[in-house]
């Protein structure tokens, strides 16, 4: 069984006056991009302050990379990388200051440093900025920097609270870029947004939290692991000559399948396997005397999925409360 | 090299500022030896000493608790908090990378000062002069580095300003009892002799550890590096043997007396300047529930291991005391009769501020408990006094009277104030609708 990067269990934590998390457990695989989605005030930055060590949960365990982050919470920072969403820079140092103050900081050897100064630099295409002052940086770059010197030490887990915020396309669009680059290294990345655009470029996973709980946490349709695992999941859309409903209990007996929709001639499925396995779908389906037309594969989109879960949420909410 | 000192370096130490330093220096020396050319060794000690002092004591120590604050500022306090480096190399490397640029001007100030005092006095009196001043320099820059971390965790935004206000009285205080022990007779200190001056540098020297055992402790803290509270219980004890090494008789009362005293200043110190808010002591008995007892421990704030450290000193305190008549002012008399019932009116008082920390909605719980304190320490006993004599008056505060009774009255203040505690917690339990 593959160790999760992270494996947060029952944690629990509490602002005075509300409960901001409430025994949310979940484990992030290793390779993963998990976008990280929910309204305002769900829990996202403090789940990320938690899993980083920087804020202490009433209850409950963190783990990354198998250490306790409350225990060993230094240990853990030389494995993990955050960027908060309200960052700061030292302005009145240069780029490669930074960078070297923050490789050092984080326990790089000496002999190290300034390779991994150059090669952040240049990842971050900030090669040519080494020389000046933070403060004389634009918006993105500044960014970048911020990115740059939480990841200087090749840290296995990246927490990212809002990396985009403020920035404009096309310096989003190079993030997207650096992110799938350090995900193709096999870093884990954990990103908050709100702009699930730009998430669902890059992301593998959603976990999806309200009211400081896990609405839901799975892998997105068509999403490949840096490990080269394959498809985990996706959406696939098989059409019919006839009406479905006699052929809707024969897919519900079939084990990679879980029925989501049925509309007409046409059923949605979400179908985890590879294309052999979708093959041997195909040919038990025409076997079983179901007479199929099409079956395309749909990509639902990191919007789509979020606000179905959402609204599954608060349908599941309304019952509760109609309930006498 | 630290990072945290390497950082600071490159902040504090600029070609230009290295070489503007000295010319200024200069100037000032010049000056110095120009208004009294005919025997110039006395000015130049002094400008020396007062530049000295401004430089490490003044803009050294500012620096020095900057390093802190102007993270706050900076919003780069995350990523310090994210970085692997442990709290005792987080420490130094702010105290000493910080005050870096006023430490190299103070010793160019100590260049010229300690061979102009040479002139004016023995060698080994200039070098314990000077070894104290730079022991001072360290405990402030230390220190405001401990008060502003504890001002931090606090939320206070009293911050760099407030910080530099305590120090400043402690170095009012400070400064004006090295300069009455630099000469005259020895000390008598736990029976032992000592040279004023040596006494002065020893002391500056435990201020200092003291100082760096705070700033090490507290940056732990902000660095989440739990640890067990044994700390701020030791700075009792050390506090404690330190003040009652001058007693000359009737030594283990005055020890009792004044471990009690200092245990609670510590106390009301602690409680008034660390968070308390219901959270914090849910972390704590989840812990316990858990059977997790050190985890527990190293979640609780500082102030009830000097609470508990208390009443030890409070019961050896009331065993030893004898009725103290040449005790000019009553109140005083009072307290030091009733040590016990004392440290039960702290324990109320803990209590009472939790009460407050604990509100749905605090605002400002630090005031509300300050004006309650005045209403029970102050107002009600003199409003009662006024309306049926001191026995009503002793009901609010029980340190009027003697004896058993002034105990029992102060264990009734107590359980009262537990009793409030307790219903505050069970009223506000969190739910978990968004706030």
């Amino acid at each position: 069984m593959i160790q999760p990067v992270i494996e947060v269990q029952d944690l629990t934590f509490d602002y005075p006056g509300f409960r901001a998390l409430d025994r949310v457990s979940l484990s992030i695989a290793p390779g993963s991009v998990t976008a990280l989605v929910g309204p305002n005030g769900a829990g996202k930055t403090t789940l990320l302050r938690c899993i980083a060590a920087l804020d202490t949960p009433l209850s409950g365990t963190v783990r990354v990379m198998g250490l306790d982050v409350y225990e060993s919470p230094r240990e853990v920072h030389r494995l993990m990388g955050y960027l908060s969403d309200n960052f700061g820079l030292y302005s009145d140092l240069t780029v490669a200051q930074g960078l070297e103050y923050a490789a050092r900081s984080q326990g790089l050897p000496a002999t190290a440093v300034v390779q991994a100064v150059h090669a952040t630099a240049q990842r971050m295409g900030l090669g040519d900025k080494l020389g000046n002052l933070a403060s004389a940086l634009s918006r993105g770059q500044r960014q970048r920097l911020a990115i740059g010197q939480a990841i200087i030490h090749q840290p296995q887990v990246l927490l990212l609270d809002e990396p985009a915020s403020g920035l404009d396309p096309e310096a989003r669009g190079a993030l997207a870029h650096v992110f799938k680059a350090l995900q193709a290294q096999g870093m884990s990345l954990l990103v908050s947004s709100h702009i699930l655009a730009e998430l669902d470029e890059y992301s593998t996973h959603m976990l999806a939290l309200n009211q400081g709980r896990v609405l839901e946490h799975r892998a997105l349709s068509g999403a490949m692991t840096a490990n080269g695992a394959g498809p985990v999941d996706r959406v696939l859309r098989l059409e019919f000559v006839n009406s479905v409903e006699d052929i809707v209990p024969w897919l519900q007996t079939q084990a990679r399948v879980r029925v989501q929709h049925v509309e007409g001639c046409t059923v949605d499925i979400a179908f985890i396997g590879d294309r052999t396995a979708q093959a041997e779908l195909v040919s038990a389906c025409v076997a079983a005397g179901h007479t199929l037309v099409s079956i395309a594969s749909i990509t639902e989109n990191l919007q789509q999925s979020y606000l179905k879960s959402l609204a599954a949420e608060r349908t599941t909410d309304r019952k509760t409360r109609m309930q006498p | 090299m630290n990072p945290e000192l390497r950082r600071q370096l490159w902040l504090q130490l600029s070609v230009t500022g290295l070489a503007l330093l000295p010319l200024l220096l200069a100037t000032s020396f010049v000056a110095a030896y120009l208004s009294l050319p005919s025997a110039p060794a006395a000015p130049l000690a002094f400008t020396g000493s007062l530049l000295f002092v401004l430089l490490v004591m003044g803009m050294g120590t500012l620096a020095a608790g900057g390093s802190v604050m102007d993270e706050i500022a900076d919003r780069t306090w995350d990523q310090q908090r994210m970085s692997a480096m442990q709290p005792w190399a987080m420490t130094w490397g702010k105290l000493a990378g910080a005050s870096a640029y006023g430490w190299y001007g103070g010793a160019l100030c100590l260049l010229v000062a300690v061979p102009s005092a040479l002139v004016l006095e023995p060698l080994a009196f200039v070098l314990r002069v000077g070894l104290g001043a730079i022991l001072a320099g360290v405990f402030l820059q230390a220190l405001q580095i401990a008060i502003n971390l504890q001002l931090l965790k606090s939320g206070s935004r009293v911050s760099r300003r407030g910080g530099v206000w305590v120090l400043l009285l402690v170095l009012l205080w400070g400064s004006s009892i090295v300069m009455g022990t630099l000469r005259g007779e020895n000390i008598r200190w736990w029976d032992h002799a000592i040279a004023r001056l040596d006494f002065a540098v020893v002391s500056l020297a435990l201020f200092a550890v003291c100082a760096l055992v705070a700033a090490w402790r507290s940056m732990a803290e902000v660095l989440t590096v739990r640890q067990l509270p044994w700390g701020w219980p030791a700075l009792a004890l050390v506090a404690t043997a330190y003040i009652s090494g001058f007693s000359i008789t009737q030594r283990t009362t005055v020890v009792a007396v004044v471990g009690v005293s200092i245990c609670a200043v510590l106390t009301y110190f602690a409680l008034l300047t660390e968070p308390q808010h219901r959270p914090l002591w849910q972390r704590a008995i989840n812990r316990v529930h858990g059977g997790e007892w050190r985890a527990a421990l190293r979640q609780l704030p500082r102030w009830p291991t000097t609470l508990a450290l208390a009443f030890p000193f409070a019961i050896v305190s009331g065993m030893t005391l004898t009725p103290m008549a040449d005790v000019p002012w009553a109140l005083s008399n009072h307290i030091l009769l009733q040590p016990i019932a004392f440290a039960l009116l702290v324990g109320r008082d803990c209590a009472l501020a939790l009460f407050f920390a604990f509100s749905p909605h605090p605002r400002r719980p630090v005031m509300s408990f300050a004006v309650l304190m005045l209403v029970v320490y102050a107002l009600l006993p003199w409003l009662l006094n006024a309306l049926g004599g001191q026995a009503l008056a002793s009901m609010a505060l029980p340190l009027l009277i003697h004896g058993a009774t002034s105990m029992a009255i102060a264990a009734g203040h107590l359980g009262l104030a537990l009793w409030l505690l307790h219903w505050r917690w069970q009223a506000t339990a969190p739910s978990n609708t968004k706030g």
